[in-house]
């Protein structure tokens, strides 16, 4: 276990030193401006003394700053990189709570319904949620809130921050996926267990199917299931970036898209990452966040077999 | 008789037909005119986007242009960029794979460059890579678009043509195949590469599947593979999308979600339903793979 921590944390500074070095990247861009300062084309060079120039300064300014510094204003970076952090942390945690729990549940009625008659609603549906995109989802749902608006029924504001409508609106968008990430391999977790010896000796000593299910075959699949967390984290942080810039949700995710001087906009002259400092700081939280992740999910691993933690 | 495969092929055949023959399709306005005002039956003016109509089945975009035919001649496009992303993903993953079979140091290559992808999220990783200047303002931006939205799976695909040689590996009769003096060629010819293809079939619509979702969700937050910068009243520059394909249709989602849905809910229902025919076809082709064996 000691191992797996050891070894997810060294890929995690290599993660983020690479990062680090892309964000670094000098700007040396030149613009060429027609008349009256329009926007004739760019050119950049790439210089590698600059990129040199540039971490040998970022590290003593994170020393001596004992943080990220402060902004022109004064304010704290690391002040306002944790406040906007904690922003989509609080859609973001609830979305996997709500995965984990929801999803189990519903892996386990697919799992029950799959010979009834109620079976529709399980697996099949599961599936189909799964390879439908979620704006797709969150466009229906925003459609099916403004006709109810329009008819008087709800109230819900659908786009902005600082609203607890906003907060839950995206707490169920972001959480869609998980659930149904989770229920998806919960059941496939389930049927793979099914046949297996033990479960047929519990059986014909009479234990009961419900007591089978979730002493037996849930409690031994829990590990595979946690196991695969880290993909699903991953594809939320990536939906979480979607969510926020799509609902103008002010989060973490939103600020980074808005501070990598977002791909589709830019001032001339003024180029393009005056923040990059903040970017760093994001890109910490959130890979610190996925590292958290992954130390669980490999953990996971290493105790469904003991010997085989090479992935 | 497998369903899955045919409701598959049905729907990727219809796809077909529309990239193949769009323009000549009936009601596809292949011009695809701009109607700027627009006068109806009671004389009223009505300016694009004009909403669902006799002359117009699914109404216009914001520049009057008939959204039937921009969705239809759109295809073209967009299933242009999705065949060169595919291509460059398998490709490239193929041959790490391969390599990484045979060689330690390239398989070393492949879990440091997997692990680091395993620590960023793709929509992340690619507008940090996108907003790099040298990336941002080349004269070949769409070709690095496109390079770097296949490559940042590129690892995860390896992974899986890996795993697969892994797997046939194991198997008893490879065993038999080499105590038979099987030459190292001859192994690869006869068992891992056939073992490959077959892989390969099932991978490849489910990476269609896979690009296309990346695509609208890259759509929604503005990124496209072509675009061009135009000139705004405040001395900023914004990307134009320049292309007919059906991500861009996205590019006004938050407005028009309040007054023109028809565009959105087009866009959606066409990439939905080409993702959803993708990975009936990749389950159905699974389907039938497994049908083989069992008859043989």
């Amino acid at each position: 276990m000691f191992k797996t921590i050891a070894l997810r944390t060294a890929v995690w500074l290599f993660s983020i030193g690479i990062l680090v070095l892309l964000l670094l990247i000098p700007m040396d861009t030149e613009f060429e401006e027609g008349r009256g300062g329009s926007f004739m084309g760019a050119t950049y060079d790439y210089q590698v003394q600059h990129h040199v120039a540039n971490i040998q300064s970022f590290f003593p300014y994170i020393y001596e700053t004992r943080g990220l510094g402060t902004d022109e204003a004064g304010h704290p970076i690391m002040d306002q990189v944790t406040s906007v952090f904690v922003r989509s942390m609080l859609i973001f945690m609830p979305a996997i709570l709500i995965g984990f729990f929801v999803g189990i549940a519903k892996g386990i009625f697919d799992f029950r319904a799959r010979k009834t008659k109620a079976r529709l609603i399980g697996q099949p549906a599961t599936i189909s949620f799964l390879s439908v995109p979620d704006i797709a989802i969150i466009v229906f749902i925003q459609l099916s809130v403004l006709l109810l608006q329009s008819y008087g029924l709800v109230d819900i504001d659908l786009f902005g921050h600082d609203q607890i409508d906003n907060v839950l609106m995206n707490i169920l968008y972001l959480s869609i996926y998980p659930v149904m990430f989770i229920a998806n391999i919960t059941f496939k977790t389930l049927e793979a267990e099914q046949g297996l010896d033990y479960i047929r000796t519990a059986r014909s000593k009479g234990t009961g199917e419900l007591k089978i299910l979730y002493r037996h075959m849930l409690k031994n699949g829990l590990p595979k299931i946690l196991a695969y967390s880290n993909t699903m984290v991953l594809y939320t942080l990536s939906n979480l970036f979607i969510v926020e810039v799509f609902t103008d949700y002010k989060g973490a995710a939103y600020y980074m898209y808005t501070t990598l001087g977002s791909p589709t906009t830019f001032y001339v002259g003024a180029l393009v990452s005056p923040n990059i400092i903040s970017q760093i700081g994001y890109i910490f939280m959130f890979t610190i966040v996925i590292l958290a992740f992954n130390i669980i999910s490999g953990v996971a691993r290493s105790a469904i077999s003991p010997l085989g933690d090479g992935r | 008789m497998n369903r899955t495969l045919w409701i598959g092929s049905a729907m990727i055949g219809t796809l077909l037909i529309i990239i193949l023959f769009g323009p000549y399709l009936p009601a596809v306005d292949g011009s695809m005119d701009r109607t700027l005002v627009l006068r109806d039956s009671e004389g009223t003016l009505l300016v694009p986007p004009i909403p669902p109509s006799d002359d117009y089945l699914i109404g216009t975009d914001r520049k009057g242009v008939d959204l039937w035919s921009k969705v239809i001649i759109g295809a073209r496009e967009t299933f242009y960029i999705i065949g060169v992303i595919v291509a460059v993903r398998v490709v490239a993953a193929f041959l790490i794979s391969i390599g990484a079979f045979y060689f330690n140091g390239l398989r070393l290559l492949m879990n440091l460059w997997n692990s680091f992808f395993s620590f960023m999220p793709t929509i992340f990783i690619i507008c940090i890579l996108l907003a790099i200047p040298g990336v941002m303002f080349s004269d070949h931006r769409s070709f690095w678009v496109l390079v770097i939205i296949s490559a940042v799976e590129v690892g995860r695909l390896a992974m899986v043509f890996y795993e697969n040689l892994h797997q046939q590996r194991k198997q008893t009769y490879m065993e038999a195949a080499i105590t038979n003096g099987g030459s190292r060629w001859t192994l690869f010819k006869n068992y891992y590469w056939p073992s490959l293809v077959k892989e390969l079939v099932i991978t490849t619509p489910m990476e269609a599947g896979r690009s296309m979702i990346l695509l609208v969700q890259l759509g929604v937050i503005g990124i496209y593979v072509n675009q061009k910068f135009f000139s705004q009243l405040d001395r900023s520059y914004r990307a134009v999308e320049t292309s007919d394909a059906w991500p861009v249709l996205l590019s006004s989602l938050r407005q028009d979600i309040y007054s023109a849905q028809w565009i959105p809910l087009a866009a959606l229902f066409a990439m939905t339903f080409s993702i959803i025919g993708f990975y009936l076809l990749a389950e159905g082709l699974k389907k039938q793979q497994e049908i083989k064996i069992r008859r043989v």
